[in-house]
């Protein structure tokens, strides 16, 4: 800066502004924006944007809350219902009045019942998928949806694996046929009672498809103990497809999962009186926790640590032996109408012809739940689209921490009641136990969401830049950094950890 | 019209010709007839001005600086103790180019405490940046007052209009005033470049770094540069449309004298009686009043004193460790120019009275001597 | 989803060299929206004079004097009294550090007041000189650390109450505003704007710097200050209506102390002591404030 004196005012009056001072070159950190996964879509097997979907329901925006929705998860009716809830258990706002009710949320996107409509045009590769579970028909939904040309092959005469055993107090089997129908209006063969290995083969799929993906699922796994081929022995599977009466009798579940659960809250509601033997602890129970809850409350009564010896047949009725693990020699029996053993499921083991085909849903991951199978069936879509043509779909963002959480702009805020059927009353049938929320639930309860990770144009970041280095442009925020001095107000005062800092290249 | 005047009035005649538009000050013993004065034509409707009663001196001059800085005309007297009390803003005036008017009425400083005149007060006030004129009369006070403006207006510098504390503030004397409408065509309105403007922003004051500052005082000293023809011009337009012309200085019977007296403020009017006196004795002595004190017209004084065989300047003041004010800037004009004896007296500290006798003996004092005895001349002082 | 609505208009340039993170210049950026570009600025010798730019700079877009310290007030009523010649009407506003207000220029402010100055007076006050590298004013907090009272021997006198004070001028406005509620702080620049006579606004300007903490807690600083009681928001008129705009969460003020270094050395004493000075000012600021009735003051908690 050098100025004649003749050149200069009388006294030191500004001649310009001071954007030509660049106060950014102070900087060695600086802000950026940086969407984030929020550790409920974290946590969700489909890795569904909840987020996003939340915020348009906070708006009332319900259309276009169920297409995002449905463009990662076709079974949002399903999953509202089933799902063991990963998301909330991850929610932020776990500690500030409760986490999200997302599967109410969900469920509520799923019951509008909204079909996505699919414009895209076919790029002629022929896809076959084997198993119409929710694996399968995610699988099948998304290839559709990317183009492909898709048959879905099922050894039953009905879709949707064991979607179809779980009992309709908690999954209404209209919602599965809903959902199901909106993924075949995607565009797809189907072809029923159709077995692999039975009806056609893996070798003659190859011949006729591009690629084949196997969604088969898990078998029952088998008790060896004495005693379980006598009659009124039933498999979990085979107790829930009886559907007869069996009123005043006395049943024996063993096993802890989802099944052992149902087998026992069906008998309640054919009138038995119901005992579950697990061999280890409740925490331990593979079943959804809040279905174990119910159970309870209806009057499932389950006894822990108990590891079934042998069945034995005493007359007109079974005697179920029994050893309490707690104590070496705590060997006991039971004397019942029936023993339902429902002690989880096991694999086909990949052979050799399975090599070059793609696999998804429980056969893959033997997760167990149905979102599980319904993330594996997206991203094995994913992997098979990326097989073609190359293109990965599966970004990868960083996860928002609760640090990054600011709390400040948060109030503590309850979400509603959860609705459930009185217990004397729903044992009598097999209506749905839970009920949805209303309309104005729906809007509050989003209302809650800190939006964790997406920015929803709060302007804080805006509104507190000492050094006016944010602007708004077209709803974006853009920050000038030849001027923006890295003190990070913007990083600590956006509410739901949006922007980020990094290191200042020099 | 003529009028019978104290100081005071006339300095406050001369705010009101100006037609000054802010008007803030704080009373101070001799300057308090001013503020009565002028905040009373204002309060009745005869002046239009705010007029901004303060709680201190340093606040009379920001307000009127504040005013100034906004594009009006403003006014501000005081003494002694308040200019001493304004010192960082008289230096902020002159830094930020604000064309104001200040008439500072001379009072001893304290302790103890004093009313009485002499000059300490504003010459050591010297180096703020502000043109300082000494007047001899209340007609000159009223006079001075308006030309300040119109030098302050056109250089961009304040202008301190100083007179002796009671003997002029407090005298009355048969003074001139001037008609409105010859003020007007004498005094344009004011209308500075730049000021504090929301049309057309600028922050003004700023940081000034190394090199930047320099220059601006470059400039400062250009302006006081300039101040000297623009005062003289002044003067003489301002005689030809009142019939009384005013210069840098106001020579008396200089020529062929081989004595000079120099000195400011009401003294020299004590100098003109006891001069006449001595010269009626046959003595050639003559006097040069310094009216213009800031910026210190060199040229003009060294042509005034060619020709004196010695030089007496009377001190109504003192720098302590040095000698007296004038006596400095005296001898520094003459260095390398002329080599004459000057005589320094200090006289009259606090308001004591320098008679036409204590003059005469003085100027006997210098004819008997070759050189001065000694580097002050203490005169009259109680030892 | 906006949590804040503030003006768009944007009244302060970037490129001003305040200290990362100083909300002396948020605070500005603030003041500014709300007041617009009918408005002068007066400051004085505090950071401002600094941050606003050295020549040939100015990052504000309205006119800004810089003047000596101790006189801001007198030089604005120049400038007030100077618009009313010239019949113009602009907001004349006095932009000062505690240093002003608090001390050097607090007979000129007191002056003003009492002369009903039509100028809006605000002070940015971060309890310091800062500009001079951080030395205690009469609004240093007490038991603060400052280069002058170093912790050894920190502050032992009481902040001064300004508002309390510039209430009993029974000036028409006097107001409390801090960065994290700017809505707030809009509005009472919005308000002063519209009143004649001398306007006060203190605002609590936390200082990274001087108050030792990181750069990007000034917000979240200025939120804890109302949030544990520390620094009431209140306006009052005429010396007379005292309307609270905040009730505090009542944090416990350790929240507040313990994210600064000039209050790292202090004891539980110490912060015995501030709760209680917390807990005098709101019962007074209860008594005064008819609305306040009911507020349960909860300071120990
Ligand atoms: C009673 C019960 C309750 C449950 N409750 C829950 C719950 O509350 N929450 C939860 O998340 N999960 C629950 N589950 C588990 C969940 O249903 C499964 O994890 C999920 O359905 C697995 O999906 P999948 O598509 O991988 O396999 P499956 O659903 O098993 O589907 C496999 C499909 O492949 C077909 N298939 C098999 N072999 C062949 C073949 N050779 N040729 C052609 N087709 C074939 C099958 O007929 C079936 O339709 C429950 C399961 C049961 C049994
Ligand atoms: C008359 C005078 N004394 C001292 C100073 C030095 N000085 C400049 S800024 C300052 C402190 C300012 O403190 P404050 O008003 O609180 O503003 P801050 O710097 O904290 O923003 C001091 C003492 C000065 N400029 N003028
Ligand atoms: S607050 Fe909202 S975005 Fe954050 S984890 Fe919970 S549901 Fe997800
Ligand atoms: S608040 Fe502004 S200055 Fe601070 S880091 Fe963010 S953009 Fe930069
Ligand atoms: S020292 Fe403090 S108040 Fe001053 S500019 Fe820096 S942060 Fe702001
Ligand atoms: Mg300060």
């Amino acid at each position: 800066m050098k100025f004649r004196a003749s050149e200069l005012p009388l006294t030191p009056v500004s001649l310009r502004n001071t954007i030509p001072i660049r106060t950014g070159d102070w900087r060695y950190v600086e802000p950026f924006y940086e969407e984030k996964l929020s550790p409920c879509a974290f946590a969700c097997p489909v890795k569904t944007d909840i987020t996003s979907c939340i915020a348009l329901l906070a708006e009332e925006r319900f259309g276009e809350a169920a297409e995002l929705w449905k463009e990662s998860n076709p079974f949002p009716g399903v999953c509202g219902r089933v799902c063991p809830r990963f998301c909330e258990r991850e929610c932020l706002r776990k500690h500030l009045g409760g986490s999200i009710k997302i599967h109410l949320l969900e469920r509520f996107i799923g019951d509008l019942n909204i079909y996505v409509q699919n414009k895209i045009q076919r790029n002629g590769k022929k896809i076959a998928i084997v198993g119409s579970g929710p694996a399968g028909l995610a699988c099948a939904y998304h290839l559709s949806r990317k183009g492909y040309e898709v048959t879905v092959f099922e050894k039953e005469n009905l879709l949707g694996g064991l979607l179809r055993t779980i009992p309709s107090y908690r999954l209404s089997q209209e919602i599965v046929d809903k959902e199901i129908e909106g993924i075949l209006k995607q565009g797809m063969d189907i072809e029923i009672n159709k077995e692999l290995g039975k009806d056609f083969s893996l070798q003659e799929l190859k011949q006729q498809f591009d690629a084949i993906c196997v969604a088969t699922g898990l078998k029952e796994r088998k008790l060896n103990i004495e005693g379980v081929k006598l009659s009124n022995v039933w498999s979990g599977r085979e107790f829930l497809k009886l559907n007869k009466d069996i009123q005043n009798k006395k049943v024996a579940v063993i096993g802890g999962g989802d099944t052992a659960v149902d087998v026992a809250r069906v008998a309640l509601r054919r009138g038995s009186k119901v005992d579950v033997f697990y061999r280890r602890r409740r925490e331990d129970m593979p079943a959804n926790p809040y279905e174990v809850e119910e159970g309870m409350e209806e009057g499932v009564n389950i006894e822990y640590l108990s590891e079934p010896l042998k069945i034995e047949k005493y007359g007109s009725f079974l005697r179920l032996f029994l050893k309490k693990k707690a104590d070496g020699n705590g060997e006991f029996f039971i004397d019942v109408d029936g023993v339902v053993i429902a002690v989880g499921e096991e694999g086909k083991t990949v052979d050799g012809e399975m090599e070059d085909t793609f696999l998804c849903g429980d056969i893959l991951t033997q997760k167990g739940t149905v979102s599980h199978a319904i993330g594996s069936g997206k991203e094995t879509a994913s992997l098979i689209h990326e097989y073609f043509f190359g293109e990965s779909t599966l970004a990868v963002l960083p996860v928002v921490k609760p640090e990054d959480i600011n709390l400040d702009y948060f109030k503590v805020d309850y979400p509603p009641e959860e609705k459930k059927r009185d217990v004397s009353q729903r044992i009598k049938d097999f209506d749905e136990v839970c009920q949805g929320l209303t309309k104005e639930e729906v809007i509050k309860e989003a209302k809650r969401c800190f939006s964790c990770g997406k920015c929803n144009g709060c302007d804080n970041c805006y509104v507190f830049c000492p050094d006016a280095a944010i602007s708004k442009q077209d709803g974006k925020y853009i920050i000038d950094y030849d001027h923006c001095k890295g003190c990070g107000i913007c990083v600590e005062e956006c509410p739901r950890g949006v922007v980020s800092m990094r290191r200042t290249e020099k | 019209m003529k009028k019978l005047l104290t100081g005071n009035y006339a300095a406050s005649y001369g705010a009101i010709l100006s037609r000054a538009e802010v008007i803030s000050a704080y009373p101070i013993t001799p300057q308090t007839q001013i503020v009565e004065k002028l905040s009373t034509m204002v309060a009745e409707g005869k002046l239009s001005a705010e007029f901004i009663n303060v709680e201190s001196e340093r606040s009379a001059l920001a307000v009127c600086m504040g005013a100034s800085a906004t594009g009006v005309r403003a006014f501000t007297a005081t003494s002694a103790q308040g200019l001493a009390l304004m010192h960082e803003l008289l230096h902020w005036t002159a830094g930020a180019r604000l064309p104001l008017v200040l008439v500072n009425v001379n009072r001893a400083m304290a302790p103890g405490w004093t009313v009485w005149c002499d000059e300490n007060d504003s010459l050591s006030q010297r180096d703020t940046g502000w043109i300082q004129i000494y007047c001899e009369s209340n007609q000159e006070v009223l006079d001075s007052v308006i030309q300040a403006y119109r030098i302050a207006e056109r250089i961009m510098l304040p202008v301190m209009i100083c007179m002796d504390g009671i003997f002029l503030s407090h005298t009355q004397e048969i003074v001139d005033v001037p008609e409105q409408e010859k003020v007007d065509r004498f005094l344009p309105p004011y209308k500075p470049p730049v000021f504090l403007d929301t049309s057309s922003p600028h922050a003004f004051g700023s940081l000034t770094p190394p090199p930047v500052y320099f220059e601006f005082r470059y400039k400062l000293q250009q302006a006081m540069d300039e101040a000297q023809a623009e005062i003289e011009e002044t003067g003489k337009e301002f005689g030809n449309i009142f019939g009384r012309n005013y210069g840098l200085l106001d020579e008396y019977l200089l020529n062929g004298a081989e004595i000079a007296v120099v000195a400011l403020g009401t003294v020299c009017g004590t100098c003109r009686v006891a001069i006449d006196r001595l010269n009626k004795k046959g003595n050639k002595i003559g006097m040069l009043r310094i009216r213009t004190f800031r910026p210190l017209p060199k040229k003009k004084v060294l042509e005034d004193l060619r020709g004196v065989k010695k030089i007496m300047v009377i001190d109504r003041n003192i720098s302590y460790g040095h000698h007296g004010i004038l006596h400095q800037e005296i001898k520094s004009a003459l260095y390398r120019e002329l080599n004459i004896p000057v005589f320094g007296f200090i006289a009259g500290l606090g308001g004591r009275d320098i008679t036409p006798e204590d003059i005469e003996q003085m100027v006997n004092y210098t004819l008997k001597h070759e050189e001065p005895d000694t580097d002050i001349l203490w005169w009259g002082v109680n030892r | 989803m906006k949590i804040f609505n503030i003006p768009e208009e944007e009244n302060m340039n970037p490129g001003h060299v305040a200290c990362p993170g100083c909300a002396s210049a948020l605070s500005m950026r603030f003041a500014l929206k709300a007041l617009g570009r009918e408005t002068i600025l007066v400051v004085p010798a505090c950071c401002w004079s600094v941050i606003d730019g050295p020549f040939p700079y100015s990052s504000v877009k309205v006119p800004l004097f810089h003047i000596a310290f101790g006189t801001t007030a007198a030089f604005a009523s120049g400038i007030r009294a100077a618009l009313k010649m010239k019949n113009k009407k602009a907001n004349v506003v006095v932009w000062c550090g505690d240093g002003e207000a608090f001390d050097i220029g607090f007979q000129t402010l007191s002056g003003a007041a009492e002369r009903k100055e039509d100028i809006i007076f605000v002070c940015y006050d971060n309890e310091g000189y800062m500009n001079t590298g951080i030395q205690r004013s009469s609004a240093t907090p007490i038991r603060a650390w400052t280069t002058t009272t170093p912790k050894k021997y920190p502050k032992q006198e009481l902040k001064k109450d300004l508002v309390e004070i510039f209430a009993a001028h029974k000036i028409p406005y006097a107001a409390t505003a801090t960065v994290a509620f700017p809505e707030d702080m809009i509005r009472k620049f919005s308000r002063a704007k519209e009143i004649r006579g001398l306007k006060l606004i203190h605002i609590l300007s936390p200082c990274p710097s001087g108050w030792k903490f990181p750069e990007n807690l000034t917000v979240k600083i200025s939120r804890l200050a109302v949030e544990t009681g520390i620094f009431p928001l209140y306006e009052v008129e005429y010396g007379e209506k005292y309307t609270v705009n905040h009730i505090p969460k009542w944090l416990p003020v350790e929240e507040y102390l313990k994210k600064q270094g000039r209050f790292s050395h202090l004891t539980e004493k110490d912060c015995q002591e501030k709760r209680a000075y917390i807990e005098k000012k709101w019962l007074e600021l209860r008594e005064k404030s008819k609305s306040l009735e009911k507020i349960p003051i909860l300071v120990n908690n």
